[in-house]
């Protein structure tokens, strides 16, 4: 049996990214550029026909889904590349940019924003839809909605939590962090005088074992505001209630912030993910529906 | 473990003498060489290889960390360049060689090749200690490896590009090679007289300059090639700036007469020496203080002398895990973990840095921690006992041991992904077979190929280590490929500080190779 040793890269790797700069730029781009085909062709979709415009809508869509299947089977990628290591060294490197998920992600976004060209002069020639082709349109256009908004959380949110303090990469992370931090407050506030505790359990630990509303949230990630800094003002505002407690006062606030900020995290991580959730149940819902319209449409009209 | 093909028997009374004609052991009392003798029977690696003429015995560039000596027949140094190959030096019986890989843990210089058939007597790393515990052998050893190091050095380093190999030869005797285990440790301080002139051999040494103002400036790490002592030997005789070890290393310290004699003899030399000072005394105005922090901080987390290393741009990281996932799905078990150390913008999470001085490797007391000519740590799976001693000495915690049956399944996967290829599977072959499918299963046709006691290994360890091997055996890495933003790239920790504009601590060597 040979060894790892033996067995050595093939296709000349390339380590760093190819950076297309802007997902946003791109989707915007291709929508724009096929409103103004559509401009340009008046009437093309009269023409070409509900069928051919259909079937040029659904692949498009099965274009796009193509993405979805590459980035959960490496298997397929893993075949390619071994075809690629036996071509030349500039094609096989070509081939590996393009094969790399970065890229595939790029041709997702520009079939699904290109997907809109089709979908126009397919619904166009359609005199009042049915129920069915109603949902279909609706979910369409939340598909393309919710890509967009991916397209921009994807392409902003990752600097804009870079730049905040306390950041944590995964949430089981943030977890973690924030039951540190109720430890701390905790073993803080042991052996402290009365009214500092009491003051503690109203004002602080709700804080630190409560959640923040997610709409504050999403408009502090939005406004790039700090959302510790009101929380922090109102502690601050409460003022110690001891002088001589001023010290473990101001470190609870600090504590406080530290987990509004940590909350707020939280929340940006589940949304840079969690926006793909709702893209991919629509896009599944889409997927069935147009199944069915597929059918029925073969069914009732025939080829 | 595995042997070698052409590993020949030979017993331990047989050996010595084949050992008389090599002076390090003519030394050696009878309880030396009783020790030596148990130890080339019992310790894993020392044995004695047949090299038929022609063959080659170890190929420039590779990690190899055996001392070898020539027990019969004839071995040559081969040198290629764009002429062709020239016979560099040439090896009888009783030659030593390979001190820089066994004593130094560096790859191999030059080429080697059997001039006719030739015995080989590989001695590990591990086990030179059987060697040295002779003293005339230590010596013997010690002044090879000083004279080798050097000779090695001088050779590839463009400072002493325009000297001759007689001068070389005069400039050893001034020569002394110096080491330290520990980072931290200061090896010139500022302000104080300086007696010599140091060209690091291996790892990294931090300069670091107090200002007038009172600021610690962190301007550099050199690397193996680079050197600094020059601009007080030049200079006034003081030191400008300090120099601190940045981890493990070694150095060769040419006293103040030796660096004299260079200078005055190969004016280019010390014109060259002169540019390198201009350079540094300009890079103290370049590096902030917010820059010589980060510097400290990456010298500190062992960044700075990782040659492979994962960073995750925060800028782009849309935290998806999809790395992770890659690197699951194409190894069975994921290596990377995407949490760790923050530098700058970028994210070095729990992955193999490939570090430049590996403490795996040298914890490893069966050799199964190897290195690649590309820098790359790999474990050779077949000589691994899975005593978790990497795993231990790992400081950054990125080797993880699991249970053999785990390994086995993952191994599997992993050559499933990569169709056609094999990898190391801890169980015998047979027992694979015996396992089939679904249906074999089902039908019991496996059971007939259960393997037989004599076919199954004589040992198989509970444990193996996994690490990030770079992909090994696949052609892309995982977790680069899959990034879907780009976030996730392998560099070598010099284009990391220069790319956040930081000084550039690429060795005279790499940029040599790089063409610069």
């Amino acid at each position: 049996m040979p060894d790892d040793a033996a067995v050595s890269l093939r296709v000349p790797a390339s380590h760093t990214p190819a950076h297309y700069g802007r997902l946003t730029l791109w989707a915007v781009g291709c929508a724009v550029l096929a409103v103004f085909v559509h401009i340009a062709l008046p009437g093309y979709g009269l023409r070409l026909g509900s069928y051919r415009s259909g079937i040029a809508t659904l692949a498009a869509f099965a274009l796009a889904a193509c993405y979805s299947v590459r980035k959960r089977w490496m298997w397929l990628s893993v075949r390619v590349m071994r075809i690629a290591a036996r071509m030349p060294h500039r094609v096989a490197h070509r081939l590996l940019i393009a094969d790399r998920l970065e890229s595939w992600r790029l041709y997702h976004v520009m079939a699904g924003a290109a997907v809109i060209l089709p979908l126009w002069w397919h619904v166009e020639p359609g005199a009042g839809p049915s129920p069915l082709e109603a949902a279909l349109g609706a979910l369409a256009a939340m598909l393309l909605l919710s890509g967009a908004a991916g397209s921009i959380i994807q392409d902003f949110l990752p600097h804009s939590m870079r730049v905040r303090p306390d950041l944590e990469v995964r949430p089981e992370d943030v977890d973690a962090a924030i039951h540190d931090l109720y430890v701390q407050a905790e073993e803080a506030i042991l052996g402290r005088s009365e009214p500092l505790v009491q003051a503690y359990l109203r004002h602080v630990r709700p804080v630190m074992l409560g959640t923040r509303p997610p709409l504050r949230m999403l408009i502090a990630t939005i406004s790039g505001a700090d959302p510790a800094a009101p929380v922090a003002a109102r502690l601050r505002a409460q003022g110690a209630p001891a002088a001589d407690e001023a010290d473990i006062w101001n470190r609870l606030i600090t504590l406080a912030e530290r987990k509004v900020r940590l909350d707020h995290n939280r929340f940006d991580l589940a949304l840079s993910v969690g926006w793909m959730r709702i893209h991919i149940a629509i896009a599944i819902a889409l997927g069935v529906l147009t199944a069915f319209h597929v059918a029925g449409v073969l069914y009732f009209a025939g080829l | 473990m595995a042997q070698h093909s052409n590993q020949v028997t030979v017993d331990a009374a047989g050996l010595w003498p084949m050992l008389a004609r090599c002076a390090a052991f003519d030394t050696f009392t009878d309880r030396e060489r009783e020790s030596f003798q148990h130890a080339f029977e019992h310790e894993y690696g020392m044995a004695v290889r047949r090299f038929a003429a022609g063959d080659l015995i170890c190929r420039k560039g590779e990690f190899e960390l055996d001392l070898c000596i020539v027990l019969d027949g004839r071995a040559e140094v081969h040198d290629h360049d764009d002429r062709g190959v020239e016979v560099h030096t040439v090896y009888e019986s009783g030659s030593i060689f390979g001190e820089l890989g066994a004593m130094g843990g560096r790859p191999r210089s030059f080429d080697v090749v059997a001039a006719r058939e030739t015995l080989i007597l590989y001695i590990p790393r591990h086990a030179l200690k059987y060697i040295e515990i002779n003293q005339r052998a230590r010596t013997i050893l010690a002044d090879r490896y000083r004279e080798r190091a050097v000779r090695a050095m001088t050779g590839r380093v463009e400072l002493f590009n325009t000297v001759p190999e007689s001068f070389v030869d005069e400039l050893i005797p001034h020569c002394g090679i110096v080491r330290y285990d520990l980072r931290g440790v200061p090896i010139v301080q500022q302000g104080e007289e300086v007696d010599g002139f140091y060209i690091i051999l291996d790892g990294f040494v931090q300069v670091v300059r107090h200002r007038a103002d009172g600021q610690r400036r962190v301007l550099a790490y050199l690397r193996e090639g680079e050197y600094f002592g020059e601009m007080a030997l030049l200079g006034g005789g003081r030191a400008w700036g300090s120099a601190f070890t940045a981890g493990k290393c070694e150095l060769i310290r040419i006293d103040r007469e030796g660096f004299t004699q260079l200078c005055r003899r190969y004016p280019a030399a010390e014109r060259a020496m002169r540019e390198v000072i201009a350079r540094q005394q300009q890079q103290e105005n370049e590096v902030t203080g917010e820059l010589s922090d980060l510097l400290e901080k990456s010298g500190q987390l062992g960044v700075i002398q990782s040659d492979a290393l994962l960073v995750m741009d925060l800028d782009r990281c849309i935290k998806c895990d999809n790395c992770v996932r890659a690197c699951e799905s194409l190894h069975g078990r994921s290596r990377l973990i995407r949490n760790g150390v923050q530098i700058g913008k970028y994210l070095v999470p729990s992955a193999c840095r490939h570090c430049d001085d590996p403490k795996c490797m040298s914890a490893c007391p069966t050799g199964a921690v190897r290195r690649r000519p590309e820098g790359e740590i790999y474990f050779k799976y077949d000589q691994c006992i899975g005593c978790g001693n990497c795993a231990i000495a790992c400081p950054f915690d990125n080797i993880t041991m699991i249970d053999t049956p785990s390994f086995d399944k993952a191994q599997a996967h992993k050559a499933s992904i990569a169709g056609g290829k094999e990898f190391f599977r801890p169980y015998p072959m047979a027992q694979h077979h015996a396992a089939g499918g679904l249906l074999a299963r089902l039908f019991g046709r496996g059971r007939e190929q259960e393997p037989a006691a004599e076919q199954a290994r004589a040992h198989v360890p509970p444990s193996f280590p996994i690490k990030c091997d770079l992909c090994d055996g696949l052609p892309f890495m995982g977790c680069v490929h899959s990034c879907p933003t780009g976030a996730a790239i392998r560099i070598e920790a010099a284009e990391l500080f220069e790319e956040i504009h930081a000084v550039s601590v690429k060795s005279h060597i790499q940029r040599a190779h790089d063409g610069e």
